[in-house]
């Protein structure tokens, strides 16, 4: 009797496991399941080591920056995962395959590489369908073109002149519009808004917000920390081929102990008496030092008025002093120890 | 798996960017036919109706030792006369006086560099020579130690045997008017000695026939076997359109190839095209594929060029078996210039050094393996490079078949070695752009 109970209890369990595996599986792997897993991956040039042991994990329709200096191993992270390199140790999964492994993961990928790398003696549209060409989808790539003409703002330009006769702008769309022929969904973006003007950058981070709502999860990497506080879902500071922090920005700004910076900028090197002067107003603060720039991280706003009296009576020289929210920037410097920009 | 519908993609837009490209279209389409037009123009025997090749007229310059009125008087008749002689049609000496302020040695030194063929020097004493003694008196100067031979004894024996004429000439003369002058007395003479007439008798003969001795008749007979230039000129634009042809694969196979991968990979397209679904072999076969339409493109053209332009001929008719492996061996050709570029490309990885080492490897082998002269004019220790050469070896056996009419039957062994060395350095050109391709990429 005890026997056949325990025998009852054993197969309800089983099918209570079973039933809950193969219902739940699915909604686990819409919702919380990783679109990309980065397993402990180790990439070498010429016996220099580029990235060292970076492990992360990306859902998807999300935006995750990798926000880090150059030769901090962002590029080749993203070359990693589009499958243009291989890792010499660990492994990239995007959907559960190997990209450099596999040709087929490959069609769900859009690179977005810093230089546009468009064959300048072919129009805007004739490089879009080279590209859908490659990935064998060109009648699905026509029926998508006016969609994507219009996420990206595109005009008669696109089907009328060649490439090499293209401004900054078109050329930037045209670049985007190239990798989103296949109607990927995942979209690797190295540097996109390197080199421009704020209203371009702007405009860029519109399109980037409007492939989002198209449900498009992105990479982006940059060095830009505006970038990363408009676009990001997550943040990933990397340094030195190492992932420094992960988190959002607010995460990432909560993980250090102070709130607020305030700037203080003269016209010329300090002298003792200055340095005296705002060392005596902030003792629990980090003082940092920026060329002729001194950035007082604190979370006692008060401490502002007292510095404006000390230092107008000993500098005459003094530019700036303003204080403001901790921002991205500081949080990277705080991590790592070294600026940005 | 290969997809060739994206290899065939991949090949239109790539074609479209090298029809857009001025500097392709230039090297591809337009200096084919310059140069082709140029090597016509200056090389091709004459069309029908033209004289190609005329006798060579010698320049004479006549140097009088002084100017005095019998010398000077001397020097011009020599002129009128020599200028007035032709062989036909072309004249054979022209003549003309030294000017006055030229002396002897300027005048050698118009000879030295060859302004002249000959200075005839007369001497002050010409005149009365030839007066008195009815002696032709003159120093000819020509040009000796040349490197052509077969010119200095032309210049020379033709003013020599002029002066020895001229010296027959006046001799003959002079005897003939004596003659007459004899001979108008005749009848006195035999009045008053009748046993001269035999000797009256041979002195009217001699004088008949003293200006007209010879009966020489020139029949110009044809040599065997040749067929004369303007029948033979098509075919002759015929060779150069298909060494015009051949050159281009060097240009455009060999230098073009070279660096237009070399390019690719500088440029880093293969980073954004290697991000996609497409891999390294599809992209290898659709350059290859491009490349060989690219130069057939400019062959096709070139040949129509020569033919409808041109007027060139070839031997083979348009839908015979011979055509056919004609056109496989021109495709050969093609495949093996390109194999030759893009290993080159491959293997230095830059354009630039792409570019010096294709042309360090084009124009020697250009030069010397008989695509710009013809094989046979090439110096012996030059023509080895012509007989090794495969893409030599290729385009002499196109050559012979089109525009000779040999059959393909006499050329198998070079077709078979061109052929092999083809398939081998398309393989090995294969296996390193696989290898290498992903170090490319680590760059």
């Amino acid at each position: 009797m005890l026997i056949n109970k325990s025998k009852i209890s054993c197969s309800t369990l089983f099918l209570r496991v079973f039933t809950w595996y193969i219902f739940s599986n699915p909604i686990r792997y819409m919702v919380y399941d990783y679109m990309i897993r980065i397993e402990n991956v180790v990439k070498k040039f010429n016996g220099e080591t580029v990235l060292n042991g970076v492990n992360l994990e990306i859902r998807e329709r999300e935006i995750v920056v990798l926000l880090g200096p150059n030769g901090s191993g962002k590029t080749t992270l993203m070359k990693i995962i589009v499958g243009v390199l291989r890792p010499n140790e660990g492994r990239v999964l995007v959907y559960g395959k190997e990209p450099y492994v596999s040709l087929e993961v490959k069609g769900k990928i859009g690179y977005i590489p810093q230089e546009p790398l468009l064959f300048d003696n072919l129009t805007g549209y004739e490089n879009y369908m080279f590209y859908a060409s490659l990935h064998g989808v060109e009648k699905e790539a026509k029926e998508r073109l006016e969609n994507i003409k219009k996420i990206l703002d595109i005009g008669e330009w696109f089907h009328k002149k060649l490439v090499k006769t293209y401004s900054g702008g078109m050329i930037r769309k045209t670049n985007i519009a190239v990798s989103l022929s296949h109607d990927p969904q995942l979209l690797v973006m190295d540097e996109p808004t390197v080199g421009l003007d704020p209203n371009a950058r702007r405009s860029l981070w519109d399109i980037i917000l409007r492939l989002k709502e198209q449900g498009k999860t992105m990479i982006i990497a940059t060095h830009l920390f505006e970038d990363a506080e408009v676009l990001a879902d997550r943040v990933i500071v990397m340094y030195k081929g190492r992932i420094s922090r992960v988190g959002t920005v607010e995460e990432l700004k909560n993980s250090i102990p102070y709130k607020f910076a305030i700037e203080i900028e003269f016209a010329a090197e300090p002298d003792g008496k200055i340095l005296e002067a705002i060392k005596s107003c902030c003792d629990e603060s980090k003082m940092l030092k920026i060329g002729f720039t001194y950035r007082l991280l604190t979370n006692d706003l008060s401490i502002v008025s007292t510095l404006e009296k000390k230092l107008s009576d000993v500098s005459p020289r003094l530019l700036k002093l303003e204080a403001r929210r901790i921002s991205l920037d500081d949080v990277y410097f705080l991590i790592t120890g070294v600026r940005l920009k | 798996m290969i997809r060739l519908k994206t290899i065939g993609s991949l090949v239109k837009y790539m074609l479209k960017m090298s029809i857009r490209s001025k500097s392709s279209l230039f090297w591809n389409i337009v200096f084919p036919i310059i140069l082709l037009t140029f090597i016509v123009m200056l090389f091709a025997p004459k069309p029908a109706g033209q004289t190609t090749l005329t006798g060579k007229t010698i320049n004479v310059l006549i140097y009088p030792e002084t100017r005095d009125n019998d010398t000077m008087f001397l020097a011009e008749i020599y002129m009128k006369y020599m200028n007035n002689l032709t062989f036909d049609g072309t004249r054979l000496f022209e003549a003309e006086i030294a000017d006055e302020n030229i002396n002897l040695n300027a005048s050698l030194d118009m000879l030295r560099n060859k302004t002249y063929d000959v200075v005839l020097f007369l001497p002050k004493d010409a005149m009365d020579a030839m007066r008195y003694n009815m002696t032709v008196k003159a120093k000819v100067y020509v040009l000796k130690g040349t490197p052509n031979i077969v010119d200095e004894q032309l210049n020379e024996l033709s003013i020599t045997n002029y002066l020895r004429e001229t010296g027959y000439y006046v001799l003959i003369g002079n005897y003939y008017y004596t003659s007459q002058e004899i001979l108008s007395n005749s009848s006195k003479i035999l009045q008053a000695e009748p046993r001269l007439y035999p000797i009256i008798k041979m002195l009217e003969t001699l004088t008949e026939h003293s200006w007209n001795n010879t009966q020489i008749e020139v029949i110009d007979v044809k040599p065997k076997g040749v067929r004369s230039e303007a029948e033979i000129r098509p075919y002759v634009i015929g060779w150069m359109v298909i060494s015009i042809i051949f050159m281009q694969y060097m240009f455009g196979g060999i230098l073009g190839g070279s660096t237009t991968i070399s390019s690719f990979f500088e440029k880093r397209y293969l980073e954004r095209i290697f991000s996609t679904k497409m891999n390294p072999l599809e992209l290898f076969i659709a350059l290859i594929i491009t490349w060989i339409i690219s130069l057939s493109l400019s062959s096709v053209i070139c040949l129509a060029y020569g033919i409808i332009g041109l007027g060139a001929r070839f031997t083979l008719s348009v839908f015979s078996l011979e055509t056919l492996y004609v056109v496989l061996l021109m495709l050969v050709g093609a495949v093996l210039s390109i194999s030759i570029g893009f290993t080159i490309g491959l293997l230095v990885r830059s354009t630039e050094a792409a570019g010096i080492i294709a042309n360090l490897i084009v124009w020697p082998t250009m030069m010397a393996g008989g695509f710009w002269v013809p094989k046979f004019m090439l110096p012996e220790s030059v023509r080895i490079i012509a007989e090794i050469h495969p893409l030599s070896m290729l385009m002499y056996a196109i050559t012979y078949v089109s525009t000779y009419g040999h059959p393909i039957t006499m050329y198998i062994e070079p077709i078979v070695i061109s052929v092999a060395l083809t398939i081998t350095l398309l393989f090995i050109c294969t296996q390193i752009y696989l290898r290498y391709v992903s170090r490319f990429l680590e760059r």
